[in-house]
């Protein structure tokens, strides 16, 4: 298989994940600020959210090591998973500054899959 | 920002509702129109995703710009992906990718392949790819013309095979990996730590399953065929990356596999045809090599793919000495025979013998008429593809 093939697949997973994930947090946000929208997100809806989110961010968690000056440290995210398992979660502004950074960087890294996708030639 | 917003996800619909007009546009062909249909609802719950984004009433909102940013992103790479991949492969679907195609479909019901088998097209430029999502193998543009290749198809559909039955073909091989790594790299210390192994072998595992079904089922065809496409690249015999194990390594699983189901002398002579290919790279081992990939994995590998294939029902290799017409295996093996032994010969045996394939395969005429240009009197609503009927047998959409 070439790694072009195993670029996409890599980028088909990041892509589902960056996806759930905006999903996920556009709802919470949603009904954190209670905006427009927020009374179409159902209860269930809500804390399956929650839980597709602190799943992503547990993820993440392990990718983060403290000691290379990351702009989100291990112990941020820790908190925001715990204010997660709460349903209906109480999330501050800070916990959704640091998701939305999550999904920036989520969607970074997608997006550097997807480029990545037409300049794989060499295969084996 | 929520009219800008509107504007560019009405626009994306307009293309992914032009992708499904031509993708239905070349429904009616009967290699293509599962992989049609495949497209064709793909694209349906794209349009639906997008659908939905524009009905949400937060849309346009500044706090869930961001968020709406980025879903559209991932839409319009959605659809660009198909658009990129899977319709060009329909559209221009020509001769040879229908021999391709029925050549993969023949073999799988030969090796009693669990799965459907792709849609395959010859004109990849970079070797082989298969997509598992779109159920697209893309090969180099003359591979229907050399069955000494063949085997490679079934490396290409393990990859596939894997997205359904992972489990099955690895049993608890993670657990050999894992205790395997605790034992040989955690004494050495912090430098020497287990987690690079493991992350390496975590992508080379499909590789060598891939190399290790299509052995269980095509037999040495598969370490020769191996051989000779390393022959033709740059060398990497003992080099390794993050998505490919060395060469090396990888024959070695082949020989695995063949030990592990009593065939030693085609293990010999894969070992030997290997030994005479090894000094013609002039690489040596790197440091650390025995250690990354060890013939205790290999092995253990080996053996639970050739469990997880008897568990699958697959065909197991068996060796004529003269193929059966039609036999895909039996045919390749009899190539490599012929060959290593007349080579001088081989090539016209070669195409008498796929001559007679591709009438097997009714590809001795045109299957479809050429079809008319698009016309503007396109349906302006794509339509689902429609049940096909074929040689007796019905496609249904």
């Amino acid at each position: 298989m070439s790694r072009a093939s195993v670029v996409v697949r890599q980028y088909e997973t990041a892509a589902g994940l960056s996806e759930r994930f905006s999903v996920a947090i556009s709802d919470l946000i949603k009904v954190q600020r209670r905006l427009s929208g927020a009374d179409q997100v159902s209860g269930e809806q809500f804390a399956s959210n929650c839980r597709t989110v602190s799943g992503i961010v547990l993820s993440i968690e392990r990718l983060v090591t403290d000691d290379r000056g990351a702009t989100v440290t291990q112990r941020d995210l820790a908190r925001v998973r715990a204010h997660l398992e709460h349903v209906p979660a109480q999330l501050d502004d800070e916990d959704l500054s640091i998701l939305e950074w999550l999904s920036q960087v989520l969607d970074a890294e997608t997006s550097h899959l997807f480029q990545r996708i037409s300049h794989e030639t060499e295969s084996r | 920002m929520e009219g800008f917003q509107r504007g560019l996800l009405e626009d994306l619909r307009g293309r992914v509702a032009s992708l499904r007009e031509r993708v239905n546009a070349v429904s009616d062909d009967p290699d293509l129109v599962v992989h049609a249909t495949v497209m064709e609802r793909a694209l349906e719950k794209l349009d639906g995703q997008v659908q939905r984004l524009l009905l949400d009433p937060s849309l346009g909102l500044p706090e869930l710009n961001r968020q709406h940013r980025i879903l559209y992103q991932r839409y319009n790479q959605s659809a660009a992906l198909y658009e990129s991949f899977l319709l060009p492969a329909l559209e221009r679907f020509s001769e040879h990718d229908r021999k391709l195609t029925r050549l993969v479909r023949k073999l799988g019901e030969q090796i009693k392949w669990p799965m459907p088998t792709p849609l395959v097209v010859a004109d990849s430029m970079s070797s082989y790819m298969v997509l598992p999502t779109f159920q697209l193998m893309r090969v180099p543009a003359s591979e229907d013309e050399s069955m000494l290749g063949y085997p490679n198809l079934v490396h290409e559909l393990t990859h596939s095979l894997l997205t359904k039955e992972r489990g099955r073909l690895l049993g608890d091989y993670v657990n050999v990996l894992s205790d395997y790594a605790a034992q040989a790299f955690e004494p050495l210390g912090p430098s020497q730590a287990a987690q690079p192994f493991i992350e390496y072998w975590r992508e080379w595992i499909d590789e060598f399953v891939g190399d290790m079904v299509a052995t269980y089922t095509c037999g040495p065809a598969f370490g020769y065929q191996y051989i000779r496409l390393i022959s033709g690249i740059p060398p990497q015999a003992f080099k390794y990356d993050q998505t490919h194990p060395p060469d090396e390594a990888r024959v070695r699983g082949m020989v695995a596999v063949l030990r592990a189901v009593g065939r030693e002398r085609d293990a010999a002579d894969v070992t030997k045809l290997l030994g005479e290919y090894l000094p013609t790279t002039i690489e040596v081992k790197p440091a650390g090599y025995a250690q990354m990939v060890p013939d205790s994995l290999v092995e253990e590998l080996a053996k639970r793919v050739v469990e997880g294939c008897k568990q699958l029902d697959l065909r197991a290799y068996t060796s004529p000495e003269v193929s059966q017409p039609g036999d895909i295996v039996g045919m390749v093996a009899e190539g490599w025979r012929r060959v290593r032994s007349t080579p001088a010969t081989f090539v016209a045996w070669q195409r008498t013998r796929l001559r007679l394939l591709w009438s097997q395969l009714g590809l001795d005429h045109p299957v479809v008429a050429p079809r008319p240009a698009a016309t503007s009197s396109s349906p302006a609503h794509p339509q689902p593809p429609r049940s096909i009927t074929t040689g007796g047998s019905e496609l249904v959409a």
